[in-house]
């Protein structure tokens, strides 16, 4: 292909995708500039959108409601998504080193009840979750946001394919040397894991992120919501001004945004890891 | 050796075969208690909050109950009672239709958009790469709220942009029962298309470059090579974003709800909402209990046959290799 091609080529390709990349971004730029206007209902022109004046009303009037406790909601979020992923890290990568490196009574068995779990969609137990939190009186706490998320099957297989691939050569040495299964696991799995446990951390962090259904069910209390609970319960305790939802959808989207800025590039890869071994 | 040595020692019989018999069992013993005490806290969590909920929605699929007072067992009559629900029927259908429609509109554009980034003349992949994918991490209240406003008939981002191209009458997205499952699929093509995207960049970089080289040579355009070899190339890949986007699809539920309600009158009702609405706004666990069931087995029959797929993919792919 000679030059005048490739130049063409490659006009029409980046062309192609700059068009799109704006139609993408479309929706969340109207919404960024209508939360900066007054009345927002009224306009219907996109010069006039986009064109002084601006006001920080909305904002304001999100910041100082009661009722809209984004910086709570969000550290909600946060405080819950962190926690659960952690906790899945452990729980389910040192169950997943039982089942990739030690040999004992029921392996098989336990490992395909595991498997069962990869299958059951979370939707299906929404009652009888939802019976038993309250049996526990966990209902409207933060336990009943974290607990059901804890044992992952998936992120037990995940870890489990990932330990199968380390030589198990390393794994007998340090068993010479007199090491335990705890320090095995703690001094030479862990140190060589660490791209699966990143992936698994992200995969499992997004997912508690924007998880919906359960926390909608089994979250009443407004101070325990998280995000993607707390901005339909505002909207609906107020149906205010179309500006105010959105200044506050703003507000939530800004953490997440600078935060995969940052993290994009682990994120990408995390999602590659998940979804070809998974 | 050491087995060896063992066979020795049970040869020799008498109390030394007993002793060492002792042996092996208390290190079997022990080598069970430290790997159980891996296993513990996930199987701990696993059958309190995964396994028992399963059985004991089994036993309320069974059962009438209102949550607060007594369980009575009523057999099958739950399940008797959905199949003659026409809402029951039409939720169903609507999950079902929503997984035809945004199955393969998803692949196809996210596909596309992979190659798009991919090809060897687009500048700034990253940032192509980034802006398709950013949609995925904003949580569904937040998708939900940017939508709502983008649909609206007079003041939302599409009919503004789309009247700049000439549209004279304003089309109202959410409010037409014909339309309301073409826009929730367009905004789930723009909210999810970026995992799948991602999945397929990923494919596209295992693609053995001497297998485009071969049909440049044999003067293959663009378009063919996509179609002979990218595609094919690709079949674990299309494999697997097919059955990941068909069980999410059909467990649609947050986007729709919080756009919708379900409306216009019930003709975007998807079946987790049915299961939502049965069981925590009627309160009838025992019939919310039997749809999440039918739902459960659903989604195990989706999954056993994709099972089946990958397992054949990857035994041709094996045999391909040899």
């Amino acid at each position: 292909m000679n030059m005048r091609a490739q130049t063409k080529a490659s006009i029409l390709v980046t062309g192609t995708s700059t068009l799109l990349a704006l139609i993408w971004l479309l929706p969340i730029l109207y919404t960024f500039f209508v939360s900066f206007k007054h009345a927002a209902r009224g306009i219907s022109d996109l010069g006039k959108l986009v064109s002084p004046p601006y006001t920080l009303d909305n904002y304001i009037y999100v910041l100082n409601n009661g009722q809209a406790d984004i910086f709570g909601w969000t550290f909600n979020s946060f405080l819950v998504s962190t926690v659960v992923t952690l906790c899945v890290i452990v729980v389910c990568s040192t169950a997943a080193f039982a089942f990739a490196f030690l040999n004992f009574t029921g392996k098989s068995v336990l490992f395909w009840i595991a498997l069962f779990g990869l299958i059951l969609p979370g939707e299906a137990i929404l009652v009888p979750l939802y019976i038993l939190m309250r049996d526990l009186k966990l209902l409207n706490t933060y336990g009943s946001l974290i607990f059901p998320y804890v044992a992952a099957p998936f992120a037990l297989i995940i870890f489990r394919q990932f330990f199968v691939g380390i030589p198990r050569e390393l794994f007998e040495a340090a068993r010479i040397d007199g090491c335990g299964s705890w320090k095995i696991y703690r001094s030479v799995v862990l140190p060589l894991s660490r791209p699966v446990l990143a992936a698994i951390g992200i995969f499992v962090f997004l997912g508690i992120w924007n998880d919906f259904v359960w926390p909608y069910i089994s979250i009443t209390k407004q101070e325990l919501m998280t995000i993607p609970v707390g901005l339909p319960f505002f909207i609906s305790q107020f149906n205010p001004d179309v500006g105010m939802p959105i200044a506050a959808a703003m507000l939530a989207t800004a953490p997440v945004l600078i935060v995969f800025l940052f993290f994009q590039r682990f994120i990408v890869k995390g999602i590659t890891f998940t979804g070809i071994k998974g | 050796m050491i087995h060896h040595f063992y066979s020795f020692q049970q040869w020799a019989g008498g109390s030394s075969m007993n002793q060492s018999l002792r042996k092996r069992l208390i290190k079997k013993w022990a080598l069970n208690v430290e790997a159980y005490s891996f296993l513990f806290l996930f199987f701990a969590f696993y059958l309190l909050f995964t396994l028992y909920p399963v059985v004991q929605g089994f036993i309320v699929s069974l059962s009438k109950w209102n949550i607060t007072g007594a369980k009575t067992y009523v057999g099958f009559s739950n399940y008797n009672a959905l199949i003659q629900d026409s809402i029951f029927w039409s939720s169903f259908w609507n999950s079902g239709k929503f997984v035809l429609m945004a199955v393969p509109t998803i692949m196809l554009t996210s596909f596309a958009f992979a190659l798009l980034i991919d090809s060897k003349f687009t500048k700034a992949k990253a940032f192509f790469r980034s802006t398709f994918f950013m949609p995925v991490i904003l949580s569904v209240s937040i998708i939900a709220i940017i939508w709502s406003y983008a649909f609206d008939p007079y003041t939302g981002s599409i009919n503004t942009v789309l009247k700049l191209f000439g549209l004279s009458e304003p089309i109202f997205w959410i409010t037409d029962t014909k339309l309301v499952w073409v826009s929730i699929t367009m905004l789930t093509i723009w909210w999810t298309m970026g995992t799948s995207m991602i999945l397929y960049l990923a494919g596209l970089q295992d693609i053995p470059a001497d297998h485009y080289e071969a049909a440049e040579i044999d003067g293959a355009n663009g378009w063919q090579r996509v179609w002979h070899i990218t595609i094919p190339a690709l079949s674990r890949v299309h494999t697997l974003i097919m059955f990941l986007l068909i069980t999410a699809s059909f467990k649609v539920f947050g986007q729709v709800f919080l756009i919708t309600k379900g409306g216009p009158s019930g003709a975007s009702r998807t079946l987790i909402q049915y299961i939502y609405e049965i069981g925590f706004m009627r309160f009838d666990m025992g019939r919310a209990s039997a749809a999440s069931y039918i739902l459960f087995v659903v989604v195990l029959l989706i999954t056993l046959i994709q099972f089946q797929i990958m397992r054949r993919i990857q035994r041709e792919e094996g045999d391909q290799s040899r």
